[in-house]
Parts: C-alpha cells; structure tokens; sequence
C-alpha cells in the first residue's frame, strides 16, 4: 500500500478510536453525575441500568480474555523461536483426517482456549502447517483445551455438561477441518497478509541486532503478539458490552415462554456475553436452578463456538465467506446435537 | 530510535494492564466482573504482564547500545510490532470503563 494512503487510512482509524474514547468517557461521566443527582426518573433508572449492564459485560469480556490471549501468545512465541518449518510441517502435514485429529490433539494439549488458539493456529499457518490442522486446533481450542477440562472436572455437578461440550468441540472441529481438506488453495480461504512475520514478530523489532538469548526473543515475541490482538479484543468488549445494554430485559436467561425461546434466549446471550470457557461453566453452574437443561446445554455449546470476540479473532484470519461457514456449521450442528440428545431422553 | 521507543512503550502498556488487573483483585472490584474462582487466571495474568514488561524493558536496555549502528536498518511497516504499537491506545477504553462507570 502506498504510504499516503496507509497514513491516511491509519488518521482515520485514529479519529475513529479517539471518537469511541470520548464516547465512553461521556457515558461514564453522564452516569456518575446521574447517580450522584439522586433522580429516580424512568429515563434515569434505564440510563444507570443500562450503563451498569455496559460496564460488566465489557470488563468480563476483557478480564476472561486476557489469561488466555497471554497463553496463547506465550505459546505462539514459543512455535516461532524454538520449532522450525520444517518439524512444524512434519508434524501439521497434508490435508487428512490425521492432520485434522493431530490439530485437536494440539488443541487439548496446548495451554490455549479461548482467542489463544486463534495466534497459535496463525503462527503454525505461518511456518507451513496445512489448514486443516492449523483450523481444528483453532476452533476446538475453547471446548478441549486443559483449562476448560481441568475446570469443568472441579466444578461440582459439572462434569457431564463439560464432557457434552468437550465431545461437541472435537466433532465441530473434524466435520470443519474435513471440510475445508477439500480445499487445494489455502488462500481463499485464510488472510495470507494477517500472518506473523518469520521468525517471530521481535526479528522486525530487534532487526540489525546482535545475539539475542532465545528467552528475550521469546518474551519480546509474545508481548508483541499480545499487544497486537488486545484492540480486536477491546473492540469484542466494546460491541459485547453495548450490545448486553441495549437488548431488553426480558431477553436475557432465564428466559420464559417455549423451549425454543430459551433456547434462543441462551443461545444470544451466550454469543453476546462471550464468556471464556471457564467462566461461562461458572455461570451455568450458578444458574443450574433458573436455566432449563437445555438452556444451559445451549449456551454451553454456542459459546464456545461462536461469540463476538471468536467471530473477530476468526475474521483475522479466516476470509468472509469461510467465516459464516464456520458460523452456519457450528449454530446448526448445536440445534441437531440439542434435538438429538431431546431425543433421548436428555442427559443425566 | 524509534524500536527503542517503541518497545518502552510496549514495556508500559503490558506494566499498566498488568497493575490493573492485580488492583482489581487488590480492592476486590473483581468479583463484580467475573466469578471469583477466576481469580487465580486474573492473578497470574497480571502478574505475567508486570514480568513480561520488565523483561521487555531490558530489552529496550540492551538496544540503547545498538542503536546507533541499527539506524539505517530498513524497517518494515506492515509487522505486527507497529501493528501492536498502533493499537496500544486501545488500552485506555478499559481504565476508562473501569474508573468511570459503577
């Protein structure tokens, strides 16, 4: 891109945060001078509630994020400085069903959930894993990863729930991956440009330099690769955050009415609080007794597929139309799993 | 220069993130957010990011001797370290959330 250009898009992308910053300082300013008034108008309550429900969807979005993103990150640094192309291609090749189960494998294997999975898969694309694997891992990381299954075994009453969502994650991920094998050219699918660079993203910034230790360059890499997804992760926050404030009241679970209401009720809710994979098992637990069990199922299962910060993380790197795939696959394939075990009589 | 600056600045943002996390649980805001079991993800999050910084600021340390002979050295301005350096005013939208609203 030419620089003016790529200096007048960055303006514009600086005017627009800028505006964002000053939106939210506006809004929080509003609603301290609100509360402080002491004013019980209609208006007023709504504005405070809504403001509240602003501020802990947007901080619980960012707060169960972080660890993993950092995880993540860690990791990716760890694929870029310490494994070359070619063990990783040895490892992550051809586009097979063992190249899609080595990619859950890595999944369950490595400290990665939620958003983590998205900067080691991107780092494995980039040192020449095929996409099959580098995709499964990605999209079964939230449901398969130690931390949710380590969480899910501790959390009393929780074990078949998190062994229904672990199952889950492992056939999304095979019928996802089995899929996109069909597919001989990588890059209509994924964003080849949103790669990290080689070696790892501290070679641009210690670039000329002498010897690094391993450790720094490390270090260096994930602080860099971190940093660099935190926007993505702010703005999920900001729309997740906004979003909870904005829909109504009566949306949000418990919902009444059919199953099929709190089914979809959930289902939002889960893809708009887009709680970590720890954190929406607590919330489910904490709410065994208002939420009917497929509720739970439900919100359990949405969200560890499809939320606002996993539809953003996935867009970088994944091209449009691929995205709304996984979308269309993972909502459907949660309806028939929800239908099937119905079926049967639920589970016990 | 610039790279010099560049990762002080990535020093302060992961040092910031890092406090501010640990001050949540600090004054106990925390479990107005998330459900307290998270509490340890929290600690070891902020506690990494406060590590992370000073090691990063090493770096920074290591490179103030380099800089001279590096300044010509070509720079590449679509890399995921200007990239990162860009977005770093991001940071501010959830001290902002966090300092203003109740």
């Amino acid at each position: 891109m030419p620089s003016a250009s790529k200096s007048g898009t960055s303006s514009r992308i600086n005017t627009q945060l800028l505006l964002v910053i000053a939106g939210v300082a506006l809004a929080g300013l509003l609603s301290r001078l609100l509360e402080s008034s002491g004013g019980n108008a209609a208006w007023m309550t709504a504005f405070l509630d809504s403001a509240h429900r602003f501020a802990v969807g947007f901080e619980r979005i960012f707060l169960e994020t972080t660890p993993f993103l950092l995880l993540g990150a860690f990791t990716s640094a760890v694929i870029a400085n310490v494994f070359s192309d070619a063990e990783i291609q040895a490892l992550f090749q051809g586009r097979t069903l063992r190249s899609v189960i080595i990619g859950i494998l890595a999944g369950f294997t490595l400290p990665v959930g939620d958003g983590g999975s998205v900067l080691v898969a991107r780092q494995l694309l980039r040192k020449g894993a095929s996409l099959p694997a580098a995709a499964a891992l990605m999209v079964a990381g939230p449901g398969v990863t130690l931390v949710a299954v380590g969480a899910g075994l501790g959390a009393n009453g929780m074990i078949g729930l998190a062994g229904l969502r672990f199952a889950t994650a492992v056939i999304f991920a095979l019928v996802f991956g089995l899929i996109l094998a069909q597919e001989s050219e990588p890059e209509r699918i994924i964003k080849i440009g949103n790669l990290p660079a080689a070696g790892g993203d501290s070679v641009s910034v210690l670039e000329g330099g002498r010897h690094v230790s391993k450790a720094k360059a490390i270090t260096l890499t994930a602080s860099i690769e971190f940093l660099e997804w935190m926007p993505l992760l702010v703005i999920a926050a900001l729309l997740g955050g906004l979003l909870q404030a904005l829909i109504p009241g009566g949306w949000i679970p418990p919902v009444q009415g059919s199953a099929a209401w709190q089914n979809a009720g959930s289902g939002l809710w889960a893809i708009l609080t887009a709680q970590s994979a720890v954190g929406d098992l607590y919330t489910v637990q904490n709410n065994l007794a208002n939420w009917s069990t497929s509720a739970q199922r439900t919100y359990l299962l949405v969200g560890m597929a499809v939320d606002v910060k996993l539809i953003l993380f996935y867009g970088r790197i994944f091209r449009r139309k691929a995205l709304l795939y996984w979308i269309m696959l993972s909502l459907s394939l949660s309806l028939l799993a929800g239908l099937a075990i119905e079926s049967f009589g639920g589970l016990h | 220069m610039k790279r010099n600056v560049q990762i002080k600045f990535f020093a302060l943002a992961l040092a910031v993130l890092g406090l501010f996390q640990l001050s949540l649980i600090w004054d106990g805001r925390l479990v107005d957010y998330v459900d307290p079991r998270q509490g340890m993800l929290v600690f070891l999050t902020g506690l990494g990011c406060v590590i992370l910084a000073q090691v990063v600021l090493s770096t920074a340390g290591t490179r103030v001797s380099r800089s001279v002979e590096n300044e010509d050295s070509e720079e590449n301005p679509d890399s995921g370290s200007d990239r990162a350096a860009s977005g770093l005013i991001w940071l501010v939208v959830p001290l902002l959330v966090f300092l203003l609203f109740r």
